[in-house]
């Protein structure tokens, strides 16, 4: 809200020609205070600079114009102020302009839609995010992740676990031998016999990790995966504790309206033994792809411990009974991500890996 | 495994809808993969497990069917109508040369047969489940195979030498041309069956051609036998030949189940080629063993299944399956049938009265746990915070596959590192454990930047292996490797970007060591095998070396494709995961202000950094509270061979408020050490 330049007094106008050039100066220095307060942008200072100190058309200009024709004593003295006058105006406009400068820094004038500064996070690959996942429900209900060796020998991997030497699950085809007694352990199992001759029941423990297989690569086998197993003894370990277990497990990881089913289903190293399906995760069990229509995916297998692996570890089969079950979590992650292609888990494109990047 | 819904309705009743008929077969454990309409029939494939062999045939699954539905089963007609005047005995003679691998040999024999096509119900049947008719007299003994269970073989009676079966093992050098044309080579580790002269069929595998029934033939010898499972599995693998046979000999039959199939054959013969079926039945065989009696106390089944299951249940399911069930339920005697060659233990009969109660009729409970301590092993939990940290650090995870190349390992590996073989290994390019993990990383870097991703960053922890110096096995140790390579990523578009390099690796390394509670990595310059020589270094720990980090050859980075550099480390963390995790402990923070002050050391290329730190740090002066470096300078003002180092130094006391002039002095005091150890000037 500046004054217009009408209400400007000027020498010529407020005043006769024999006006007080004092008084005028005077006059002009109270008027211009009056105007600064209510300076609010750029335009009104140059505005405000050009009506008091503009070269054509200041008023305080006119005063030194006039100045010339005043007689001698009057005029030094009216020089005096009208110096005195221009530097104290020169300094309140720098102060008005310095004002107005720190406050368009204050004021902040951001694209604020401009992207952000990116923070490159790293991130778990999707099958340690699936393990972690199941390794968290089973430690919730006081199970301990246990691991061991990937290079084991036969008794620990086969004989132990009731798979006699002529057993045809010892096929040369699905075994990756080292020579001698020595072969990549093709499931986990060998841990949960190590464990068991460490320690005395009671125990809950599961046990990831990975194992190989003598398979050809395609989409759903790839010669070494990543496995769980659990294992659970005690006194009084029933197989409605197995399934109460694996039921809660499974509700657990792919949403609480999960149903499953338990089957019959043959391990040499449990009896009786289960197969546990799940509602199909992508459908809700309505019958698609993943599931190949028929509502449930394969999710894990499980059974009693059989008394001859207790046998092997020392346990009294009449005594101590349990528990185990084991599922392959590269399948698990996939049925959980829905991934079509087993092989693009071990690719480890980085625009795959981003996906995951919780 | 292909059966005919059609077929197994001849021995049970079977419910309406087909829904039903697969629900409850799944729930009694044979799941069904498949079903098809095949012509009026519906084909059910079925996934029947490898120890039920019991299950592999029509009446095997309609047991199953009617145990289930509580149904009544009728088994087929195996009454045999012989002809008076012509004895089996007569015509042909058993001799078993190797009872081991032959424990039972059962013969009929029918004369004056028409071969000729069968009628259509069984071809029909038999083409539903994917067998190819052939003639009546073989089909026949296929068709029996897979309605009881047992196979069956026939010959041409008339051409074998002297009328006479001899079981016995190959002779050295001894050949066989099979049913399906090919010429096999045996070894004594075959067991044949032959007649007077020659071998004419491979046992459990597959008869020969040389006594084929074809148009013509009017004699028939019928066997039905039980070979070792072993021995028939050993020579199918041998020979390549995975046949309907060898699939159930490996798996044990029942030792008297050839009985009732060779008679259902002969009767099915005499009825549908004519002939007439001779008296008496060739049995050769040692003292059979007794059946399996188990007893089965119903607390036991209880105990496991975590259940009471009634008495009048248990009995039934028992029954219905075959079982001899006596005495009472506080220990039931069972009696095994003989084609129940699974069941061996109390355990075995628990599940089969489960599979038939119903898993499903099983409350679901929890177990009440013991609470552990720890929610794992240490080196478990700790491999688990490694990796937290490397991803914090901004690193990605991959995981690489164990298996590869020889080649590609041994780029990276010093002489004294072997890589572990496979003795079987699936192909050429799958043939080794690997030793490091950095090829694997390398070809997950190649396969990015072939697609237009350069800016990788990722981390791998995993075991490796290596061979032992003595013995087979192999040593399993845990590393952690890192690799880095792009342009480097730019985090802003006011921002420009940098590559990364050894300095990138050297942070993250040293942040991993601070972060875990390990001590820290010595960095020393060395050559490595697989990087660029004057941009690696080994890194050390209690004067062992531990790993390396720096550049990737050129050479190596070729071989995997890659043009660009590539940085990469690899560490052995196999004893720092064992480490106890880091005591976490309080140390009270100094109330007093503190002073920087800055020095830059002009001083020669050879002093490097380390030196420095180790006179810094061997001073004992407890006003410095501690030190970094801040710039590194060569430049024009600075003579070649030298560098202008500056460092930052604190001061500061727990006790008290330093002055100005005690710092000075303190800072003084530092710079003339340095100055002193190592010659230069300051700036």
């Amino acid at each position: 809200m500046g004054a217009t330049e009408g209400e400007v007094p000027s020498v010529d106008q407020g005043q006769t020609a024999d006006g007080d050039p004092l008084a005028i100066i005077q006059q002009l220095q109270q008027q211009f205070e009056v105007e600064a307060e209510s300076i609010s942008d750029e335009a009104e200072l140059a505005e405000l600079r050009a009506r008091y100190l503009g070269r054509k058309r200041g008023a305080l200009t006119a005063v030194f114009d006039r100045m010339r024709s005043l007689p001698g004593e009057l005029r030094a003295q009216v020089g005096k102020q009208a110096n005195q006058a221009r530097q104290l105006l020169t300094r309140r406009l720098d102060e008005i302009s310095s004002a107005l400068a720190e406050g368009r820094d204050k004021r902040c004038d951001l694209d604020v839609s401009l992207p952000g500064r990116t923070v490159h996070l790293g991130s778990l690959h999707p099958i340690t995010l699936a393990l972690q996942e199941i390794e968290s429900v089973f430690t919730r209900m006081g199970y301990e992740v246990v691991e061991g060796p990937e290079v084991e020998t036969d008794w620990y991997n086969f004989e132990a676990l009731n798979i006699p030497k002529e057993h045809p699950a010892r096929d040369i085809q699905d075994t990756l031998y080292l020579g001698g007694e020595w072969l990549l352990r093709t499931h986990t199992s060998p841990v949960q016999i190590r464990t068991m001759q460490r320690r005395q029941p009671p125990l809950a423990i599961i046990v990831p990790g990975r194992v190989y297989r003598r398979d050809t690569p395609d989409a759903t086998h790839t010669p070494s995966f990543v496995q769980c197993e659990g294992l659970v003894v005690g006194p009084d370990i029933t197989m409605t504790d197995l399934k109460g277990t694996l039921d809660h497990f499974a509700k657990a990881l792919f949403g609480h309206e999960t149903r499953t089913r338990f089957r019959p289903g043959y391990f040499p190293f449990t009896e009786p033994s289960a197969e546990m399906d799940a509602t199909c995760p992508a459908c809700a069990g309505n019958g698609c792809r993943v599931c190949k229509g028929s509502g449930w995916v394969e999710m894990l297998g499980s059974g009693m411990v059989h008394p001859a692996v207790f046998e092997a570890v020392g346990y009294d089969p009449q005594t101590v009974q349990g528990f185990a079950f084991g599922m392959g979590v590269d399948r698990i992650a996939a049925v959980r991500y829905g991934i079509d292609d087993i092989r693009t888990l071990y690719e480890n494109d980085i625009r795959f890996l981003k996906q995951f990047a919780t | 495994m292909l059966f005919s819904t059609a077929w197994l309705s001849r021995y049970v009743e079977l419910p309406e809808s087909t829904r039903t008929l697969t629900d409850l077969l799944t729930s009694c454990g044979l799941v069904v993969d498949q079903v098809d309409e095949v012509r009026n029939d519906t084909v059910l494939d079925l996934d029947v497990a490898s120890n039920r062999v019991d299950a592999m045939n029509h009446f095997g699954v309609a047991r199953e069917i009617a145990t289930a539905r509580r149904e009544p089963l009728r088994p087929p007609d195996s009454s045999v109508d012989e002809t008076p005047g012509c004895a089996a005995a007569d015509l042909a003679t058993i001799e078993i040369d190797d009872p081991q691998g032959c424990a039972r040999f059962v013969a009929r024999v029918i004369r004056d047969i028409e071969v000729g096509p069968s009628p259509a119900w069984m071809s029909e049947l038999l083409e539903v489940i994917g067998l190819r008719p052939i003639n009546n007299v073989v089909d026949i003994t296929n068709f029996v195979m897979w309605e009881l269970g047992h196979p069956l073989h026939a010959y041409d009676l008339d051409l074998l030498a002297g009328n006479k079966i001899v079981v016995r093992r190959a002779l050295p050098g001894e050949a066989l041309q099979t049913l399906d044309g090919t010429s096999r080579s045996l070894t004594a580790d075959d067991l044949v069956i032959a007649d007077a002269d020659r071998a004419i069929g491979l046992a459990g595998v597959m008869g020969g051609a040389n006594t084929e029934i074809q148009a013509g033939s009017t004699n028939v010898l019928l066997e039905g036998a039980w070979f070792d499972p072993q021995l028939v599995r050993n020579s199918a693998q041998r020979l390549g030949m995975h046949t309907d046979a060898s699939h159930r000999f490996e798996r044990t039959l029942a030792i008297d189940g050839m009985v009732a199939a060779v008679d259902r054959a002969a009767a099915l013969i005499a009825e549908l080629a004519g002939g007439e079926i001779c008296q008496g039945r060739l049995d050769e065989k040692d003292q059979l063993p007794e059946p399996v009696s188990l007893s089965l106390r119903s607390s036991r089944v209880e105990k496991l299944l975590g259940v009471d299951i009634p008495e009048g249940d248990i009995r039934n399911i028992l029954e219905r399956l075959g079982f001899e069930v006596e005495g009472a339920s506080a220990s039931f005697l069972v009696t095994v049938p003989r084609h129940r060659s699974d069941i061996s233990r109390e355990e075995d009969l628990v599940e089969e009265v489960a599979r038939h109660y119903g898993y499903e009729r099983l409350p679901n409970t929890l177990p009440a746990l013991r609470a552990p301590e720890e929610s794992g092993d240490p080196m478990v939990l700790a491999e688990r915070r490694l990796k937290q940290v490397c991803v914090a650090a901004g690193y990605r995870e991959a995981l690489t596959p164990s298996l590869g190349r020889d080649e590609d390992q041994a780029a990276f590996l010093r002489a004294d590192d072997a890589p572990v073989s496979i003795a079987n290994p699936i192909s050429k390019a799958l043939g080794f454990l690997r030793a490091r993990l950095s090829p694997g990383l390398l070809t997950v870097v190649a396969h990015n930047v072939n697609r237009g991703q350069q800016d990788v960053r990722l981390f791998e922890i995993g075991n490796r292996f290596t061979q032992p110096s003595e013995g087979n096995g192999a040593i399993e140790r845990k590393a952690l490797a890192l690799i880095i390579c792009g342009p480097g990523q730019v985090a802003h578009w006011g921002e420009s970007n940098r590559a990364p390099d050894l300095f990138d690796l050297k942070g993250t390394l040293e942040a991993v060591a601070r972060r875990m509670g390990w001590p820290a990595w010595q960095w020393r310059a060395g050559t490595q095998p697989g990087l660029e020589d004057g941009c690696s270094a080994e890194l050390l720990l209690e004067g062992e070396v531990q790993g390396w980090a720096g550049r990737i050859s050129a050479e190596v980075a070729e071989r995997f494709g890659l043009a660009l550099p590539v940085w990469g480390a690899e560490i052995d963390v196999e004893e720092q995961l064992a480490r106890p995790a880091r005591e976490l402990r309080y140390s009270p923070l100094s109330r007093f202000p503190g002073g920087v002050r800055d020095v830059s050391l002009q001083l020669a290329e050879s002093v490097s950094f380390d030196h420095i730190e180790a006179a810094v740090t061997s001073r004992e002066d407890v006003s410095l509270a501690g030190f970094e470096l801040v710039d590194v300078y060569q430049g024009d003002d600075i003579p070649s061979g030298q560098r202008s180092l500056t460092l930052r130094f604190t001061y500061r006391r727990d006790d008290r408020t330093l002055t100005a002039e005690e710092i000075d002095s303190a800072h003084q005091a530092v710079t003339s050490h340095l100055l002193d150890e190592f010659g230069g000037k300051q700036r």
